[in-house]
């Protein structure tokens, strides 16, 4: 259910989803290239297109004619490195899984696939608003040919990601013997510990984590710990949520389904009565009541087909209004990355601070200590100008590290408060969308069935009795109703009661979240739907 | 005559809507069939009913009886009725399940129930049924005389000699006969009415598509069922999810949310269970008392076949009596007893003469009056569900809207966009 796509040919008068597309991904085009060892070296290009905005413009600015180009899923996968590394602190939704199964590489049902889910993905950092007015981004968009040859985006890639284990392992050689000081410089402190490029670091800083802290961290510090678990629970109710939408939107499915095939088998008896009930009838004198039974299956069934028929586009219309519920799930893991960014950067801080100390500490002892024990004033003055060498540094790296992490911190801050704020008001929007287009679905069956009961010789009293709750409803959630099922009716391509009149006044009508407003509505509602309907019962 | 106007034929049997229709001008019977009871224990089980009968026939002692009786016993009243009135369409019976029966589970039994009181009230608004000597026993008799005429019903059925009325074993005999015939170089064969063969292959093509409607009814209402359940599932997750929010405007949307998806999905299961009784119950009724129909149709293929038969039988004996009498010299006892063979055989065709003109006269009254009373039921069956279902999305509708309505408000409370 959450590869229903807007964009792909819905009727114009579909009003949009909360979600417009701004970039699309298609055309895949498959390539040969060498291979290894067997492995085929084929993959796939796409082509992406956006229409990209003026800088620092908002959603929706100013557009410029649209830019195409040709990529690569390796290249998508670089992108998503090279933001990892120089967004630090933000959520930056997670880019398509890589793991795809050898055989099933090139394939056209795997190729589909991922052509959309890196579509969704080059929207969803197309809407996060640091992002999308990102270098990077508009590098990967507009770049002519591959991007390996642009030396901007050249520039950009994390460097040396070949040589790390080497130059790890070279380094901690020269530390362990002496040679290295083994103290972190400022550059290196503003950067996250990479394991395998400088192991001593990486051992201090889990040793350091190891230990109680000793000074109590600051409030927002502490602020930041508590959102970091409301964060993996707002993940375990999203599974929840996401999962329970799913199951709803496949019974939904499946309801729809039966309704129609119950519809056929109506049809079809009333099809055998037409072609063969004749002999009875004559024999028996009821071809008036032949007819009418024939009349009467072909009408209900007809009817069911119907229904089915609005079903399966309100399941279609859930499946898109309850996919955000995925989409935020898929960006937890982003938001807890995001919060380690800083437990890291912090951790980086205050290994350094331990070092700091550490080092003042020894140098007082060699003030205090004579000079005898340590072979002489020369050896001392040494050690104690090595020390204070690295005390320097060590200042100098602790700035840094903590401008990072308060950095850091900020981001998380502002991402945290744009993740809620995002949130409240697309989880918002998602119900009342969600609650609009069952209501529709809701409205629009009840005219199917009584106009079917009409048909099918209902009294008006049972016409009556019949939608008796829904006269005297309030007109604003009606009006909701009729720009939903003038969508739906519109879609539907039949109409069958008089809705021109209605038609213009709820496309005027803004998005579901106007506020009822109580007499501008009248004009729309009618005191039900069937009023105006030109039914003859009986 | 034609059948009254429908409103007059829909009645209400005590606390169930399911209809039984009355084709009499009078309403002549009511019965109740009621309190099941389980009896006895394990494999012997089983439920008992109470049979209540207001009446104004004449043929009764009294307006009011009332009897106990088990599934076995309706079961022996129909097939008596069946083989009592040959080419009447006895109403059909509920399936005698096997497995239901031993769960004993409480909808099972009143799903049962149901389909009784509709079978006895077919019965005595049947016109030629409803004064049979065997439905009279049925309403009145207490336990000791009903055991009697039970075991009297059962011990006769054994002793006649009745010729086997599956379809599949008269058209063997059909068979049979053809090849008689063919060997004997009789062309002569007793043909039905090209008219009634019409009328034959379409109400077994009938059977085949009310048993379709049927299963996918069930189907819907199952489905209707686990979309309920689904939605209150989604509810119950939203909410948890909104809670989440702390003072949040999504807490009181999410809650806005349980409130009225609890509303829909109760909607959903009063309307799935509706639907089992009075659309689901009633189609399979349909589909069954089409087979009450093949079971006339194949009384009246069996007695063709036997019309057949014995005219081809007398056919061959007269055949032999002329060789008999052309042949020089035989002696005259041989010929006597040959022609009274022929008699014999006369006598024979001419029975069964009779007993295939019957059941097809009968079954013409009988298909008139099956054919009207079924149109009607069908088509109120449909229209009743058109209307049941439009007040069904009708409430929902509401519900939706209201819910709608309360987060329209919810979101402009909290200064939404």
């Amino acid at each position: 259910p959450h590869r229903a796509h807007p964009a792909r040919g819905a009727p114009p008068a579909l009003p949009p989803c909360h979600h417009q597309p701004l970039i699309s991904v298609s055309e895949p085009v498959k390539r040969e290239g060498g291979g290894l060892f067997g492995i085929k070296g084929g993959y796939v290009t796409y082509l992406v297109r956006s229409r990209p905005r003026q800088v620092g413009g908002q959603v929706g600015g100013q557009v410029r004619p649209e830019v195409r180009v040709r990529r690569r899923f390796r290249e998508f996968v670089t992108l998503a490195e090279i933001l990892k590394e120089r967004y630090r602190g933000f959520f930056v939704p997670p880019r398509p899984e890589k793991n795809a199964v050898e055989g099933q590489r090139m394939t056209d049902a795997f190729v589909e696939e991922r052509r959309l889910a890196l579509e969704r993905y080059l929207n969803k950092l197309a809407r996060h608003p640091v992002i999308c007015a990102s270098e990077e981004l508009r590098l990967f968009l507009e770049t002519e040919g591959e991007l390996g040859d642009c030396p901007a985006w050249a520039a950009l890639r994390p460097a040396g990601q070949g040589g790390a284990v080497l130059e790890g392992t070279a380094r901690l050689s020269k530390q362990l013997l002496g040679l290295d000081r083994g103290v972190t410089d400022p550059e290196q402190a503003a950067q996250p510990t990479k394991k395998s490029g400088d192991i001593m670091r990486a051992i201090r800083e889990t040793a350091r984590s190891m230990q109680v802290p000793t000074a109590s961290l600051p409030p927002d510090e502490l602020a930041l710990q508590r959102a970091r678990e409301e964060v993996e629970a707002l993940q375990g109710g999203l599974t929840v949520a996401s999962r329970a939408a799913e199951r709803l939107v496949s019974r939904l499915e499946r309801w729809s389904g039966v309704q129609g095939e119950l519809g056929l088998a109506l049809l079809r008896a009333g099809k055998a009565e037409q072609a063969e009930g004749g002999a009875l009838a004559q024999h028996t004198c009821t071809l008036k009541q032949s007819g009418s039974l024939m009349h009467d299956l072909e009408r209900l069934g007809t009817a069911l087909v119907r229904a089915s028929r609005i079903g399966r586009r309100v399941t279609g219309r859930c499946a898109i209004e309850l996919g955000c519920l995925h989409d935020y799930l898929g960006l937890m893991p982003a938001a807890l990355k995001g919060l380690r960014a800083r437990d890291k950067a912090l951790l980086t801080a205050d290994t350094l601070q331990a070092d700091l100390g550490a080092r003042r500490r020894a140098i007082a002892e060699l003030e205090a200590a004579g000079a005898r024990v340590l072979g002489g004033d020369a050896a001392k003055a040494k050690k104690i100008a090595e020390l204070s060498g690295d005390v320097a540094v060590l200042q100098q790296s602790l700035s840094a590290a903590t401008a990072t992490y308060e950095r850091v911190k900020a981001t998380n801050q502002s991402e945290l408060s744009r993740l809620r704020g995002e949130m409240r008001a697309e989880l918002g929007g998602m119900l009342r969308g969600f609650a609009g287009v069952m209501a529709a679905c809701c409205q629009r069956d009840t005219e199917i069935w009584l106009a079917a009961a009409s048909e099918l010789q209902a009294t008006p009293e049972q016409l009556q009795a019949a939608k008796a709750c829904l006269t005297g409803h309030p007109p604003a959630p009606h009006q909701q109703h009729q720009h939903q099922q003038g969508e739906a009716a519109a879609g539907n391509g039949s109409s069958s009661a008089p809705r021109g009149a209605d038609l213009p006044a709820s496309t005027a009508a803004a998005a579901s979240s106007r506020p009822p407003a109580g007499s501008a509505a009248g004009g729309a509602g009618s005191g039900g739907p069937p009023g105006p309907r030109p039914g003859s019962p009986g | 005559m034609d059948p009254p106007p429908y409103e007059s034929v829909l009645q209400d049997h005590g606390t169930n809507n399911y209809f039984a229709p009355v084709t009499a001008v009078s309403k002549e019977f009511e019965i109740e069939v009621t309190d099941p009871v389980k009896q006895g224990e394990g494999v012997a089980a089983y439920v008992s009913y109470k049979v209540r009968t207001k009446t104004t026939h004449s043929a009764y002692a009294a307006p009011f009886h009332q009897v106990v009786r088990r599934f076995r016993d309706f079961s022996a009243l129909h097939d008596k009725l069946c083989e009592r009135h040959r080419g009447h369409i006895v109403p059909p019976l509920p399936e005698k399940s096997a497995v239901g029966k031993y769960q004993m589970a409480t909808e099972f039994i009143d799903q049962r129930r149901r389909a009784l009181q509709v079978f006895i009230n077919r019965v005595a608004s049947h016109p030629v049924l409803k004064d049979s000597r065997e439905l009279a026993t049925f309403l009145q008799a207490d336990e000791e005389a009903w055991l009697l005429e039970a075991a009297r019903w059962a011990a006769e059925a054994a002793a006649a000699h009745r010729p086997s009325v599956s379809a599949a074993a008269a058209w063997f005999r059909g068979l049979q006969h053809s090849a008689q015939s063919l060997v004997s170089g009789r062309a002569e064969e007793i043909q039905e009415d090209a008219e009634y063969i019409k009328i034959r292959d379409y109400i077994n093509g009938l059977e085949g598509h009310l048993a379709e409607a049927h299963r996918q009814a069930s189907r819907l209402m199952r489905k209707e069922a686990d979309l309920g359940a689904a939605l209150s599932e989604f509810a119950a997750a939203a909410e948890a999810l909104g809670k989440l929010d702390g003072e949040g405007p999504m807490r009181a949307a999410f809650g806005c949310l349980l409130g009225r998806a609890g509303e829909v999905a109760a909607l959903s299961r009063a309307r799935s269970e509706a639907l089992a009784g009075e659309f689901a119950a009633p189609l399979k009724e349909a589909a069954r008392s089409i087979k009450s129909v093949q079971t006339v149709m194949a009384d009246r293929a069996a007695a063709l076949a036997a019309y057949s038969q014995a005219k081809s039988d007398l056919d061959s004996k007269k055949v032999r009596l002329a060789r008999l009498r052309g042949t020089p010299g035989l002696k005259e006892d041989k010929i006597a007893e040959t022609e009274r063979d022929v008699n014999e055989a006369d006598q024979r065709l001419r029975n069964a003469k009779l007993g295939y003109e019957t059941i097809r006269d009968t079954m013409r009254e009988e298909l008139n009056r099956f054919q009207k009373e079924r149109a009607a039921e069908m088509s109120a069956l449909l229209r009743d569900f058109a209307l049941a279902q439009a007040q069904h999305t009708a409430e929902q509708a509401k519900a939706w809207g209201e819910l709608l309505r309360d987060l329209q408000q919810t979101n402009s409370a909290s200064g939404g966009q």
